[in-house]
């Protein structure tokens, strides 16, 4: 027969396995009452009401630490599901890429910066009046950046075209259209600009004997639809990187600055595995770009009265070409989640 | 699971030990294991229900023990009571485990801190 005492303790302690989690309470309240039943017993019989006094001071703290554990571990468990299915980490099977891939994929953004540098401080081979077209060609900033670019890119086909090989071809590709109508030292280049990168394709077929590089390339720009966000970015990370008519005293600092903005958001969008997280680093490198164009603003102080302030149209400009962004990360992702559906 | 990612879970707790130590004589249920793990201990270890439960949920999750489906002797028991059995991962961690504190014991006693018995 039970005393008064040992009912008010199974009373007690069922009340208090109450306050565990639900699937814990349900899986293994019942056992955990009737160890305690046991425990209540054999704790009564040995030292009467004191050793029932004693087993309850040693309940209490047990029960406090475990509900605490168990529900820490619920919602951790929970936290983590919720990360797994957010929309942010959804992936399109894009791998990340590994970091010694990554830093590959970003030089091209440091060498354009370094170009812009060492262009705007005068910092590359001076020549006479009318210097001879391969002097040129091989001293400007902007043209040497070309050919480390070309050499990339050759490399990256050279090795079947992994995924920093987009990065080059990218750079590749608005440096063809940038410089097909430039000028310099009396030299205007036209549509032969575009010579170096086709050659650079057919040295590599040839190089190859294979188109296995272009099927990849061609492969990989149809899984990977993100890639047109991150061409647009290649567009506007070197508009913001020429800092043209920018006379700034502080204009270095500035293109190292949103040099290493732009770098980073593009080291985002290749680290990253979900395409939202590859716009929103593209989306966080411009923002960077436009938030150092702001500061530049002085540069612009002597503009006549009643034009525009070009840092709010290039705020304006930004936010719409950040939401082209986001509207081509969700479109990847519902492409994603489409062909995920087709799978049986 | 592979010993390298096993080694990863130690050294265990005690009472995670102990309970692997009490369920490799046999199958038991939460009150026996209990019991077992104080009484092998000389009453060093002492588990109360909320730890014992919170232990044994772990160790089905990563199987290293098992809950079985039927009771040694359902007549004479309660029915409430579920009994758990040591698992071959269960067992193979409680090995690793006991050759880790076997090391340091050894270790312990080349340096002359381990008393021989009658000492």
């Amino acid at each position: 027969m039970d005393t008064p005492q040992l009912a008010w303790s199974d009373r007690l302690y069922r009340r208090l396995l109450g306050y565990y989690p639900p699937a814990f309470r349900t899986r293994f309240a019942g056992e955990m009452a009737q160890v305690f039943r046991s425990l209540c017993r054999a704790q009564y019989a040995e030292a009467g009401i004191s050793g029932l006094a004693w087993l309850w001071l040693g309940v209490l703290w047990d029960w406090t630490w475990t509900v605490l554990a168990q529900w820490g571990q619920l919602l951790l468990k929970r936290r983590s599901e919720m990360t797994q299915t957010s929309i942010l980490n959804r992936s399109d099977g894009v791998p990340a890429l590994p970091v010694r891939d990554t830093i590959l994929a970003v030089l091209p953004f440091l060498l354009f910066g370094l170009s812009t540098l060492a262009e705007k401080l005068g910092l590359h081979l001076s020549y006479s009046a009318n210097p001879p077209l391969w002097q040129v060609l091989t001293g400007h900033p902007f043209l040497l950046f070309n050919w480390l670019v070309l050499v990339g890119l050759l490399v990256s086909l050279l090795k079947g075209f992994p995924r920093w090989g987009y990065a080059y071809l990218a750079w590749a590709i608005l440096f063809g259209w940038w410089w097909s109508d430039m000028g310099s030292y009396g030299y205007h280049f036209g549509g032969e600009m575009w010579l170096p990168l086709l050659g650079v394709m057919v040295l590599a077929l040839l190089l190859r004997r294979s188109i296995q590089p272009l099927r990849t390339l061609a492969a990989g720009l149809w899984k990977e639809w993100t890639l047109l966000s991150f061409a647009i970015y290649v567009l506007y990370a070197h508009m913001f990187m020429l800092f043209d008519s920018v006379h700034n005293p502080h204009l270095p600092a500035l293109i190292i600055a949103t040099t290493l903005g732009l770098g980073l958001g593009a080291w985002g969008y290749f680290r990253a595995a979900s395409p939202l997280r590859r716009v929103l680093a593209l989306m966080g490198g411009l923002g960077l770009a436009i938030l150092i164009s702001i500061l530049d603003g002085i540069a612009y102080s002597n503009l006549a009265q009643g034009t525009p302030d070009p840092n709010l149209v290039g705020v304006i400009f930004v936010f719409v070409l950040s939401l082209l962004m986001l509207g081509n990360g969700l479109l990847a992702l519902w492409r994603s989640k489409k062909q995920e559906r087709a799978v049986p | 699971m592979t010993n390298p990612d096993l080694q990863k879970r130690l050294p265990l707790s005690p009472a995670a030990f102990s309970i692997l130590l009490a369920l490799k004589d046999g199958d038991k249920h939460g009150y026996t294991i209990l019991r077992e793990v104080a009484q092998q201990s000389d009453g060093a270890v002492k588990l109360l229900p909320g730890t014992l439960y919170n232990l044994l949920k772990r160790m089905l999750e990563d199987g290293w023990i098992v809950e079985l489906d039927e009771r040694p002797d359902p007549a004479l028991d309660d029915e409430r009571r579920r009994y758990y059995r040591l698992s071959a991962l269960g067992e193979k961690v409680a090995g690793l485990e006991a050759e880790r504190l076997a090391s340091l014991v050894r270790a312990a006693q080349k340096r002359g801190m381990l008393l021989a018995d009658g000492e």
